[in-house]
């Protein structure tokens, strides 16, 4: 069977310095996979080289083995990969309900399958429910990641990629967080997660990779890594 | 105001505009007919800086493009009027584009210089080309006519920039309230959010361009045939900063606001022609004064939204506060 998604030997840049030195990465139809490392290691910068954000100047990126290479990121969220960025980048200036409703952009004309994505976003957070006329910029930090969450869902993906969804959060919203996560991968959404937090990622995720310096130096299911407190401590600390 | 005050409220303004020219006198007919090109310009410009957040800062080269395009049409190729209008409509487009394009990955500060380099290149354009008839313009543009009636009053002009305008004032609404509103919108509050969620950024960039472009070369060729003369002083940077203050003083994206900030700034400074040479001087004061009080405009874009009924002017005051509140969140999210 092919994976839902395939990397393949990427190489990224930003101007001169090479983020990204040469990536294999693969995602299969409902996994969570788990990236960590530490900062400045290329988490992100593989996330945004999926999402088309950056032009991979090598390798290949592929979705059930078709190459999205060169492709617009509108286009790849349209294909259904879509990317929920670090700092939950919400629209503070719009409401919660306007903010979902962009997450349905990409569903055209299907207005019922817009309000019928927000009433199971409601339902998975029923605190945004109450929320739904506020002002984005007025949630608290936790319930801001929760839309960020609920705006990527809208969308109907294959793959949901969460940058550091627990950046900044009380510990107890982490767990609530990550339960949520849980369930929406239940529900039949594939994930790939960035987190620092690395106990709490590979508690969530079947597999996980670690990444330092824009390479992956290691690869296994989660409950492996997870047990190895040597590879935790060297890599990932704490 | 719920939907059917709303409405009321609406056709008695239209009724009144309707009758205006019957209870005026001839100045300030003129006055008025002036306004409602300010309300084509600031309405084009409305789709370009209030939807889609892109600072313009040269605005009057579509006005030009528009004026010019049907001045030469008219004046050396004889066309009628009514035929140079989708031809302006579509060079306006292309310019649009063909500003646009360099800029798309431009923000703030960069987007607005520029634009501003394009707004005098196609002035400069315009006073050194022969075929725009150089620094003196193109004179004698004929006056249109409708079957035999030849629109040549101030009556006539009055009414035809009124059609027009409501014409640019309805279809930039729906526009507003559209898909690629709703587009628009997104990438004015966050590009980079916008596109990882599916939005086209380049495409509908482009498009707020030229949809502003064509709105403003609509009121160029209007323009043109009103003052059957043009040269390249009616499109000056003063013009661009002129239409893009009638935005701002409104409301950024707000339909009305921006209707009314057109009128004011028409309007006010010959409502000062009383205290002469100090005019410019108590309508600059009234701007600086009006950002510090109300830097959302004066009708903007969430009135009904935010604020149920009417409220004091110290509550007005405060509510300046607290939008800058939402703003510095707003940053701090995109930090």
């Amino acid at each position: 069977m092919t994976p839902l998604l395939t990397i393949r030997g990427i190489h990224s840049f930003y101007g001169k310095i090479e983020a990204l030195k040469g990536i294999d990465l693969q995602v299969h139809e409902g996994e969570i996979v788990a990236l960590l490392g530490s900062n400045g290691a290329g988490k992100s910068t593989t996330l945004k080289t999926i999402s088309g954000i950056v032009r991979p100047s090598s390798g290949d990126v592929l979705l059930h083995g078709q190459s999205l290479v060169g492709w617009a990121p509108h286009q790849i969220v349209e294909a259904g990969i879509i990317h929920v960025p670090e700092g939950r980048r919400i629209f503070a200036g719009l409401t919660v309900r306007e903010n979902l409703e962009l997450g349905g952009f990409t569903q055209r004309k299907e207005k019922a399958a817009i309000a019928e994505g927000i009433e199971q976003a409601f339902a998975l957070f029923p605190r945004l429910k109450e929320r739904s006329e506020q002002m984005g910029g007025t949630l608290s930090g936790g319930e801001q990641q929760m839309l960020a969450i609920c705006r990527g869902l809208m969308a109907r993906p294959k793959l949901l990629m969460l940058d550091e969804p627990s950046m900044g959060l009380a510990p107890i919203i982490v767990v609530e967080i990550m339960n949520i996560i849980r369930e929406i991968n239940r529900q039949g959404t594939t994930i790939l997660l960035i987190e620092q937090n690395a106990k709490a990622a590979l508690k969530l995720a079947h597999r996980g990779y670690v990444m330092e310096t824009g390479r992956i130096v290691m690869e296994n299911k989660a409950d492996v890594l997870r047990a190895d407190d040597t590879i935790v401590k060297a890599y990932l600390g704490a | 105001m719920n939907p059917s005050r709303k409405k009321i409220a609406v056709v008695l303004l239209l009724a009144v505009a309707c009758v205006l020219p019957f209870l005026s006198n001839n100045y300030w007919l003129d006055v008025a007919t002036l306004a409602l090109f300010y309300v084509v310009l600031a309405q084009g410009l409305n789709v370009v800086v209030g939807f889609a957040g892109l600072l313009d800062l040269g605005y009057a080269a579509f006005f030009a493009v528009g004026a010019y395009t049907t001045g030469i049409l008219m004046t050396v190729y004889q066309w009628s009027f009514w035929l140079t209008l989708p031809v302006a409509m579509v060079f306006a487009a292309i310019v649009g584009v063909i500003i646009g394009a360099p800029t798309l990955r431009l923000r703030s500060d960069y987007l607005a210089i520029v634009t501003l380099g394009f707004g005098e290149i196609i002035r400069i354009l315009a006073i050194n080309l022969t075929i725009t008839g150089s620094a003196s313009g193109i004179y004698g543009i004929p006056r249109p006519s409708i079957g035999g009636y030849v629109l040549g009053g101030q009556i006539d002009f009055y009414y035809l920039n009124l059609i027009i305008a409501v014409l640019a004032v309805v279809a930039v609404k729906r526009l507003g309230t559209s898909r690629i509103g709703r587009a628009w919108m997104y990438i004015r509050e966050d590009e980079d959010a916008a596109e990882a969620m599916g939005i086209n950024r380049i495409n509908m960039k482009l498009l707020a361009y030229s949809i502003g472009a064509v709105i403003g070369s609509l009121a160029g060729s209007v323009f043109a045939v009103k003052m059957s003369a043009i040269a390249p002083l009616s499109f000056s940077f003063t013009q661009s900063i002129m239409i893009l203050l009638a935005v701002v003083l409104g409301g950024l994206g707000s339909i009305p606001g921006v209707v009314l900030g057109a009128v004011l700034v028409i309007a006010l400074p010959e409502l000062l022609r009383s205290v002469e040479d100090w005019r410019y001087l108590i309508f600059g004061a009234a701007l600086v004064a009006m950002m510090l009080f109300r830097p959302q405009g004066l009708w903007p874009a969430r009135y009904e939204m935010k604020r149920g009924a009417r409220r004091s002017k110290t509550e007005e005051a405060t509510e300046g506060g607290s939008g800058n509140d939402v703003k510095l969140d707003n940053e701090k999210c995109n930090a």
